[in-house]
């Protein structure tokens, strides 16, 4: 439970373990800082609407934009039968961002995470491609006592076209695609896996949240074209 | 005044109807050529968005001039003559340039390299740098030392070149020693477990540490670590002190050389002479 998310009216403070969000108003301007374990962040900020909305934003920003995809690894493969249809619950890493409310989307004042940082190559060194890494268990009941602020849920229904069982290990997403919606509990938002052959799935995302009276949050990448072929959805052709 | 006839039935106001035209072609090209690079700057790659804005430019500019032929009462048919005879002989009197021109065409279609693109162009010793601009006669590069060099395309095309950044991933290793007395297998976990907090150290191509040799004053641990291309050169300088560091925290050293010496006889000193 956090009530860091949503839109705030300075001055405010927010203290989560090592993270202390802080605006506070003065001589005309807002003083926003962040503190997250040693880096201080501060940014005087003048603007006629002094409303600063907090909310978890695409995994792709830090600690620098590399890259569209996430690559979600499962700690527990999962088996899916030929022809079946299984929604599953997943957690994906979760960055903060913290925008000016009368700002776009595009720009947030300020981006930061307490999930780990790393990433990984998927495919080869020639035609693979940079992703994100995140390490879950996967199960299929709701993953519960997440820390909102760290981890998301992500409901992944998987469709396995095939005529043979598949074994799941990992999941790529091209993340400009990702719909995240948050409330005061949880993030979630929802992504599909379609296995079509041997070597080829399709994965996307489904702009509905996974539980009702959620808010949708802002895309920092709406209206960034995917580096991605075939808009946000994204073709695994190297083993899933 | 601008009645006056320069030349046939060309008047003064023919011409400058035609510098105008001109102009005009000039302003409108650079202007969509502009609102093209802004409208498709997240779309499109940067070396992509050059060309078209360069083609989209010089469209402009061809068609003003085709505008502006007749009314200076130049006929396209006798410019095909000459410039078949001019042909000649700007050919045989530029060779190099012709061949620059080619290498130029051959390089826009085998594309070794794009714009931003870390390149080294010849032998060990050649150009190395960042891939500023591609044109038809040349090649333009920036150096790590930030000097501008400009490379004929032909030299570009018949010599070597090394792309740094053609494949997405690039790898990197480090030889470390530590003294014999220490546990080896300790510090191989303890480096594993360093290279794990990078971000930028890749989970997969997996990172490798493991004993390379028995050196004559070291245990010589191999460190290989995968990063993304782009990233390679930040993380190679920054991890090997942090192994170091690392390292010493855990009571690991790195040792210098030492030579054991044994004397046959045992050394007598003159304790007088000491003092």
């Amino acid at each position: 439970m956090t009530d860091i998310y949503g839109t705030h009216e300075p001055p405010f403070e927010f203290i989560e373990g090592e993270l202390t969000l802080k605006a506070i108003e003065e001589e005309q301007k807002v003083n926003y800082t962040r503190e997250l374990g040693e880096d201080t962040l501060e940014k005087p900020v003048i603007s006629e609407d002094n409303r600063l909305t907090i909310q978890p934003v695409e995994p792709l920003n830090l600690p620098k934009e590399l890259t569209s995809s996430l690559l979600i690894d499962f700690e527990n493969p999962i088996v899916i039968d030929s022809g079946m249809k299984k929604e599953i619950f997943a957690t994906f890493p979760i960055e903060i961002a913290v925008f000016l409310e009368s700002g776009s989307p595009e720009k947030p004042l300020d981006i930061f995470t307490m999930a780990k940082q790393k990433y990984t190559l998927y495919g080869d060194v020639k035609t693979g491609t940079i992703c994100k890494y995140w390490t879950t268990e996967q199960s299929t009941t709701i993953p519960e006592d997440l820390n909102p602020l760290i981890e998301g849920i992500m409901a992944l229904t998987i469709v396995n076209r095939t005529k043979e069982w598949k074994e799941v290990k990992k999941v790529v997403f091209d993340a400009y695609g990702m719909k995240i919606y948050y409330d005061e509990e949880k993030v979630g938002m929802k992504g599909a896996m379609f296995i079509k052959e041997e070597e080829l799935s399709e994965t996307g995302f489904s702009n509905k949240p996974i539980a009702e009276n959620m808010t949708k949050a802002r895309e920092i990448y709406r209206k960034k074209k995917s580096p991605i072929k075939g808009g946000t959805k994204f073709v695994m052709e190297s083993g899933i | 005044m601008l009645d006056r006839v320069l030349y046939g039935s060309v008047t003064v106001s023919d011409l400058l109807v035609s510098v105008i035209i001109l102009f005009l072609a000039v302003i409108l090209g650079k202007a969509v050529s502009l609102r093209i690079r802004h409208s498709l700057k997240d779309k499109v790659s940067k070396d992509r968005l050059n060309t078209i804005s360069k083609f989209v430019y010089f469209l402009f500019l061809i068609i003003g001039f085709l505008i502006v032929l007749p009314i200076l009462e130049f006929r396209i048919s006798g410019f095909l003559v000459a410039g078949g005879i001019l042909g000649i002989i700007i050919g045989f009197a530029s060779q190099s340039i012709v061949t620059n021109l080619i290498s130029g065409v051959f390089l826009t279609f085998e594309r070794p390299f794009r714009v931003d693109d870390v390149v080294r162009l010849g032998d060990e010793n050649g150009t190395l740098g960042v891939v500023e601009d591609i044109k038809i006669i040349s090649t333009t590069m920036r150096t790590f030392e930030g000097v501008y060099v400009r490379v004929p395309n032909e030299k570009v095309f018949t010599g070597n070149i090394v792309n740094f950044l053609e494949n997405v991933a690039r790898r990197f290793e480090y030889d470390v020693g530590i003294r014999y007395k220490d546990d080896a297998d300790e510090a191989m976990k303890v480096i594993k477990e360093l290279i794990e907090e990078q971000p930028l150290a890749l989970k997969n191509p997996e990172p490798q540490v493991f004993v390379e040799s028995l050196g004559s004053s070291a245990v010589e641990l191999k460190v290989r670590v995968w990063a993304p291309s782009t990233e390679w050169f930040p993380l190679r300088m920054e991890l090997l002190w942090k192994i170091k560091k690392r390292l010493e925290e855990n009571g690991i050293q790195v040792p210098f050389n030492q030579q054991e010496v044994w004397f046959k006889n045992a050394l007598q000193m003159d304790e007088d002479e000491i003092s």
